[in-house]
This record gives structure tokens, C-alpha cells and sequence, in this order.
């Protein structure tokens, strides 16, 4: 039965792993942000009240900037996919939408996972006083595939709607900063001014931010439970709003 | 034989503008069924909607005993595609290509390897299983194209313009391996804008115009339309522009190609006159004058009105 969506994976896949120069390069972004970025900031300013050095605080954001980046790319593809034609070869295949949609979207979550993974090893390897458990590498693995899944998914949303990839990307490329800025991966959610602060709640990236770091450091706002709540319901939400629009368009 | 697809009033509207209208004909099982007709007839539309790629406004059509608007899913499970522009991946290999395709159809898994090798070899392929698809020439892609439509064998296969594009080689070895497929008991409906085409390949041609059907015959009997009024041809001694020739339409549909022009012709004698005068006119020398037999274009042109070397430049100009 799921036979055609493991099909649709799997080509995701496929044509990740093909392309290992795009791996290794974008691991480019994540070294210059902890590298430059972090080091720079860290020594320059008086980071407390967090309980670690901002390298360390700064390392699970990173984490969650390439899921973030990575996964706006995997929905973009969607779009390419019609684009070019390759979803209506999918589209008379005699699968369900069902199908097509979650072959989509955890091909998508699979390809930055493995971008993401990329970056939390060098993470792993940067953060000074960061020890982190098994238990905690996995706990951070399960929420950053929840992310991803989000964010592949608002990707199927905007795939659903828009006809062309440039249109999609340029709204992308619009709302992915503040999505990062505001998500508490760069600087901590203490002390923020009444609007920010507000910003920072309605951004669903927080709860992925706040919930890897927490797995990672033991240092978060939200109990895990409550981020993994926010973050599930927000990620189920948008995928079936998804599949719903994709439904009524055509290939 | 029994009629494996049937339309009925089947009706496409892009908004206010009437694509294809009450088209009801039926396909016989193990025929190649060809639809023949310019660009902007409505014949991707049609396959469109067969296929389930877009729904009717209004009608429908059974496909295989199954309703293409309520269980499309049952219809795609038995009818092949393929698409104008081969979709296949490019980065991926002929063979995983395939083996992708096998996945999407539910071919079951121990069978995938065997169903792809079976196929590869029966076209001619296998040697080439792992070179990449976008390296494949452009006839070499179009028939991995129509080995992957057959991957979970189904009894139609619809292609939609398969030889534009190809070079004459590859369009010929495509029209026989289409003739050796037939033999294996698949129905093949095809679209097509070449006329002589539709008449070396098809056994049914419907002539589709603006979304209706003028005509639905074997070439044969169409040509038979035309057998009897004698067709002149004469050849000149340097190229013919279409405009020069406005005075001689009056006399009957004429066409032109190169140093030729071709012409309906009810009365011979008039005819002959007319071309002369329009030589000496234009300053062209007559090498020679011929009578031909009538073909399909001439049947075409006769039912239509439109002329073929029109559907010709529009598809270069790459309309779809």
C-alpha cells in the first residue's frame, strides 16, 4: 500500500545524497555563523544569566537554522516538481494524494535531516562545556525532524497555491529572516521588549529552537513536553492544510 | 471488439473558453487510435482528462468498464502515459528511473527487478541501465519514456505528440516499436499533428478541430473522400511564397511547400491554365506537372479547412 509513497521518498532521497557537494557546502553556513559569528560576539560581549558561554548557547540555534533553511528548500522542490512536470508524473500514477503528500514531505524532512545532522556533529564538536547524553542527541534529533516536518509542509502549502517556484522563493526569502531572528537562536528570549516578545511567541521556529537546545543543554523556557505539544500540533496542522489545498489543484 | 474507452459528451471549459465540446467516440480494444488535429483542438485536453490529470466540466468517459470521474483510480491502474516532454528524472539512472516508476504503480517488490530487466531488454536498453537520464539522446529518452508508461502492464497506453521533436530515425524505430506493441494486445491512443503519421500508424483516426470531432474513420475510407478529384502538382524553378498564390486558391484548396505547389483540382483543364498564367506572371518556369494520387493530407484538408503546413509552422514555433 505505502509502497508508491516509500517510492517518492526514496527518489528524495536519492537526489540528496547524489548532490554531496551541496552537503558539504552548506555546511559552509553553520561554520562561519559558529566560527565567526559566535566566537566574534562571545568575546566581545558579557553573555549570563544563561548558565553557558554563548558559543555553546549559540551551537542548538545553528542546529536549528539548518533544518530551518534546509527544509524551505525540500518545500521549494515541490513547486520545481511542478514546475517541470514531474508531479504529473506522479499525479497519474493510481496513488492517493494521501500518498503522493507523505511521500512528499517526509522526503523533504529526510533530506535536511541530513544536513541537520551534519551540523549538529560540528556542533557537537564546537561547543565548549557541552557534554550532551545520548538520550538528549536523541531527543534533539526527534525535535528537529519535527521542525523539518513543519516546515516541508508550509512548503506544500505555498507549492499548492503558487504556480511558479520564483514567486514562492521570493516569499521565502522574505519571511525566513525574521522566522530566524525571532526564534531565540541567536540571543536569549529574556528580556525582550512587549512587541518582540510577542513576535517571538507566534513564531512556531521558537518552540523548535527552545526544545533542541533544551535537549541538547538543559537550558529552555518551555518544558519539552510543552514545546513538543506547540510544535506537533502546528506541524499536523499545516500538513494537512497542505494536503487539503493540494487536493484541489492540478498538476 | 469491444470498445475499451467510451466518452460521452465529454466537455472541458477553461473559463469561458470552450477547449474541448461533447466529444463522444469510442476506442476499440487493441487499436492504435489516433487524434489528429492542429495545435489548440483540445487533444491534450482530452488526454488530460482520461488520465485524471484535470476533471470534465461536463460529460464523461468510461475507461476499461471504469468511470474516469468516480473511480479514477481504478482507470489510471490500467492506463500507461506518456507525457510530451519526457518527465523521467535526470539525475537518476534508466534503470532506478524505472524501479521509481515501478514503486509509484505498486509493482510488487520481488517482481520490480525482473519487470524492469524484461523491459529494458525488449526495448533495447539494457546496455544502457546505468547512464543517467539526462544523458540519453532525445529518441532514447522518449523510448524509456514509453517503457516506463508499460511498467505495471497496462492495457492502454496514451502518448500525447510522441514523435515531435525526434529525428526521423528515431521517430520511425518509435512508430514500429508503437506497431509491435499493438501486437501485444495493448490499445494505443496517441495525439498527433503529422499527417503522414497518422496515416502509416493508426487504424482509427478521429480529425479533431476547435475541440469537436470532424471526423472519425481509417485513413483509408477518409482518402476515399478525395479519390476521384485528381490532385496537380507542378514544381518550379525556385521557391513559392504562400501569398503569391491567393489567385489560385479560388479554384480549390492549394498548398505549398518549397519550389511545390499542390492543388485540389475539380476541373483539370482550368486548373492547368490558371497555373500557367500564374507562371508567367510571377516569372517562374514550370519544370514539371504532375497528377498525383489524393493521400490523407489531402482528405485533411478537404474536411477541415485547415492546412497542414499551418499545424506545421505552429508547432515549430512551439505552441502546445
Amino acid at each position: 500500500m505505502l509502497s508508491a509513497a516509500y517510492a517518492i521518498w526514496l527518489r528524495e532521497v536519492k537526489r540528496e545524497i547524489r548532490e554531496r557537494g551541496r552537503i558539504i557546502g552548506n555546511l559552509f553556513t553553520p561554520i562561519i555563523w559558529l566560527g565567526i559569528f559566535g566566537v566574534g560576539l562571545g568575546k566581545s560581549m558579557r553573555f549570563s544569566g544563561v548558565g553557558t558561554d554563548y558559543l555553546t548557547f549559540l551551537g542548538p540555534g545553528i542546529v536549528a537554522q539548518t533544518v530551518l533553511f534546509s527544509s524551505i528548500f525540500a518545500g521549494v522542490s515541490v513547486i520545481y516538481d511542478r514546475e517541470y512536470g514531474f508531479l504529473k508524473e506522479i499525479m497519474v500514477a493510481p496513488i492517493s494524494r494521501a500518498e503522493i503528500i507523505l511521500g512528499k514531505v517526509f522526503g523533504g524532512a529526510t533530506a535536511s535531516m541530513i544536513q541537520g545532522t551534519a551540523t549538529l556533529i560540528l556542533v557537537l564538536f564546537m561547543g565548549r562545556g557541552l557534554l550532551p547524553n545520548i538520550l538528549g542527541i536523541i531527543l534533539a534529533l526527534g525535535f528537529m525532524l519535527l521542525l523539518s516536518l513543519a516546515l516541508v509542509g508550509v512548503g506544500l502549502v505555498g507549492a499548492s497555491r503558487m504556480e511558479r517556484a520564483g514567486g514562492f522563493q521570493n516569499i521565502m526569502r522574505m519571511l525566513v529572516m525574521p522566522l530566524f531572528f525571532s526564534s531565540g537562536a541567536l540571543f536569549p528570549l529574556n528580556n525582550l521588549p512587549e512587541w518582540l516578545r510577542i513576535l517571538t511567541i507566534l513564531n512556531p521556529i521558537t518552540y523548535g529552537v527552545d526544545a533542541i537546545r533544551g535537549s541538547l543543554l538543559g537550558i529552555s523556557i518551555h518544558p519539552l513536553w510543552f514545546n513538543f505539544l506547540i510544535l506537533g500540533g502546528f506541524t499536523l496542522s499545516i500538513i494537512l492544510l497542505g494536503a487539503h489545498l493540494l487536493k484541489g489543484s492540478e498538476a | 471488439m469491444k470498445d475499451i474507452i467510451r466518452t460521452l459528451g465529454l466537455t472541458k471549459y477553461y473559463g469561458n473558453l470552450l477547449a474541448v465540446d461533447h466529444l463522444s467516440f469510442s476506442v476499440k480494444e487493441g487499436e492504435i487510435f489516433g487524434f489528429l488535429g492542429p495545435n489548440g483542438a483540445g487533444k491534450t485536453t482530452t488526454i488530460r482528462m482520461l488520465v485524471g490529470l484535470t476533471t470534465p466540466t461536463e460529460g464523461t468517459a468510461i475507461i476499461d468498464g471504469f468511470d474516469i470521474r468516480s473511480e479514477i483510480l481504478e482507470v489510471k491502474r490500467r492506463v500507461g502515459v506518456v507525457p510530451e516532454t519526457s518527465n523521467l528524472y535526470d539525475e537518476l539512472s534508466v534503470k532506478d528511473n524505472l524501479l521509481f516508476m515501478a514503486g509509484l504503480y505498486h509493482v510488487p517488490r520481488l517482481e520490480r527487478e525482473d519487470r524492469v530487466r524484461e523491459l529494458l531488454e525488449s526495448f533495447n536498453l539494457w546496455e544502457r541501465k546505468d547512464t543517467k537520464f539526462g544523458k540519453l539522446s532525445k529518441g532514447l529518452k522518449r523510448r524509456l519514456t514509453v517503457a516506463a508508461s508499460l511498467i505495471h502492464h497496462p492495457r492502454i497506453i496514451f502518448l500525447d505528440e510522441p514523435t515531435t521533436g525526434l529525428d526521423v530515425m528515431s521517430a520511425r524505430s518509435l512508430r514500429l516499436l508503437l506497431k509491435e506493441l499493438r501486437e501485444t494486445g495493448v490499445t494505443i491512443f496517441l495525439t498527433t499533428h503529422y499527417i503522414e503519421e497518422a496515416d502509416q500508424l493508426c487504424d482509427r483516426i478521429a480529425v479533431i478541430v476547435k475541440g469537436r470531432i470532424v471526423t472519425i474513420d481509417t485513413p483509408e475510407n477518409m482518402k476515399s473522400i478525395v479519390r476521384g478529384i485528381p490532385v496537380i502538382e507542378a514544381l518550379f524553378d525556385s521557391p513559392i511564397d504562400k501569398s503569391m498564390t491567393d489567385d489560385l486558391s479560388v479554384l480549390g484548396e492549394v498548398w505549398v511547400e518549397d519550389n511545390r505547389v499542390r492543388m485540389l483540382a475539380e476541373k483539370i483543364p482550368e486548373t492547368l491554365k490558371a497555373l500557367i498564367s500564374f507562371a508567367t506572371r510571377h516569372r517562374l518556369k514550370i519544370i514539371e506537372v504532375n497528377t498525383v494520387k489524393p493521400g490523407l493530407e489531402d482528405a485533411f484538408v478537404k474536411l477541415t479547412g485547415v492546412k497542414p503546413e499551418i499545424m506545421r509552422l505552429e508547432k515549430e514555433r512551439g505552441g502546445q
